[in-house]
């Protein structure tokens, strides 16, 4: 006859089955949020590059357009500065420059997201000047327009 | 004696399943946590690159070829970046290089610059990212005449 003590003292059948389970599901557990990981990063990295080669587009499609508007204007007939400043508009309107309310300054816009748009500010300059136009501003704009809404309630502590 | 070593039996079948599992297992899941290594640190220098190559292709837009810092040419239009690991700009030994081609088409009333950029792995010579711009850049009125 062999002795009960003596055969609860060893580390008993099974034990050593739940500890390697256990050990199995930790690391399981780890290789998923590794995996996880990786996925969105990978995921948020190929948004950036995208993103990247859609504003490099956008601003293609502009330098080609401003292209197109300079080469008009150097064609306009310089020696009034009224009439040239009147045709300039016109090309310049024509060319898909939107008009703004200060005189002589155009807008045009090119899409880079679903949400975002590349919007430029430009301003013809008289005649006497060196340079036909001058880019005020080239900057990346939300598309989306945004609504305020002050009926949610909020948890205010 | 004959019970006790029948007895131990039992635990050493499950202990030698238990290593085989276990071998499996960890096989499977050293594989996985190589790749994931591996694809991480391929996205972060894809991301480098893009973002290096973006910098380079505006100093370009605004100063020109002559705002780059460091640079080897080869023919007339074709410039070349050297990047250390960290993508530093570097002299000797590079990991990484940048190709820039600009060709330059005439206008009536300016340039207009495609600016060509490919990043390039040395050690892989693989390539990493490339993106292609155009930008504008008007005469003067004194240039013209």
């Amino acid at each position: 006859m062999s002795d009960p003590k003596k055969r609860r003292s060893g580390i008993g059948v099974g034990t050593i089955s739940i500890l390697t389970i256990f050990t199995i599901l930790c690391l399981s557990v780890l290789a998923l949020l590794s995996v996880t990981t990786v996925f969105s990063e990978t995921k948020i990295s190929e948004k950036t590059l995208q993103n990247i080669l859609n504003i490099s587009n956008a601003k293609t499609n502009l330098s080609l357009q401003l292209a197109e508007l300079d080469s008009t204007l150097i064609s306009i007939d310089s020696s009034n500065s009224d009439s040239y400043f009147e045709s300039a508009i016109q090309q310049a309107t024509s060319l898909g420059f939107s008009p703004t309310e200060a005189d002589a300054v155009f807008t045009i816009s090119h899409p880079v997201s679903p949400s975002s748009i590349l919007s430029t500010k430009i301003e013809l300059l008289p005649p006497d000047q060196e340079y036909r136009y001058i880019v005020l501003e080239s900057v990346l704009d939300s598309s989306i327009d945004w609504q305020l809404e002050d009926e949610q309630s909020l948890w205010t502590g | 004696m004959k019970s006790a070593k029948y007895s131990s039996l039992p635990f050493f079948v499950e202990l030698l399943v238990n290593i085989v599992i276990f071998i499996l297992c960890t096989t499977i899941l050293v594989v996985l946590f190589t790749k994931t290594i591996f694809v991480s640190k391929q996205t972060r220098i894809e991301n480098l690159a893009a973002a290096e190559m973006y910098a380079v292709a505006e100093i370009i837009a605004t100063e020109g070829v002559a705002g780059l810092p460091v640079i080897a040419q080869e023919g007339e239009e074709v410039y070349w970046l050297r990047y250390d690991e960290n993508w530093h700009l570097t002299e000797s030994s590079p990991t990484y290089t940048l190709r820039i081609s600009l060709v330059a088409i005439q206008k009536n009333a300016g340039t207009l610059t495609n600016l060509f950029v490919i990043a390039y792995s040395v050690a892989s010579n693989e390539e990493l990212y490339h993106f292609n711009i155009e930008f504008y850049t008007p005469y003067g009125r004194s240039e013209l005449r």
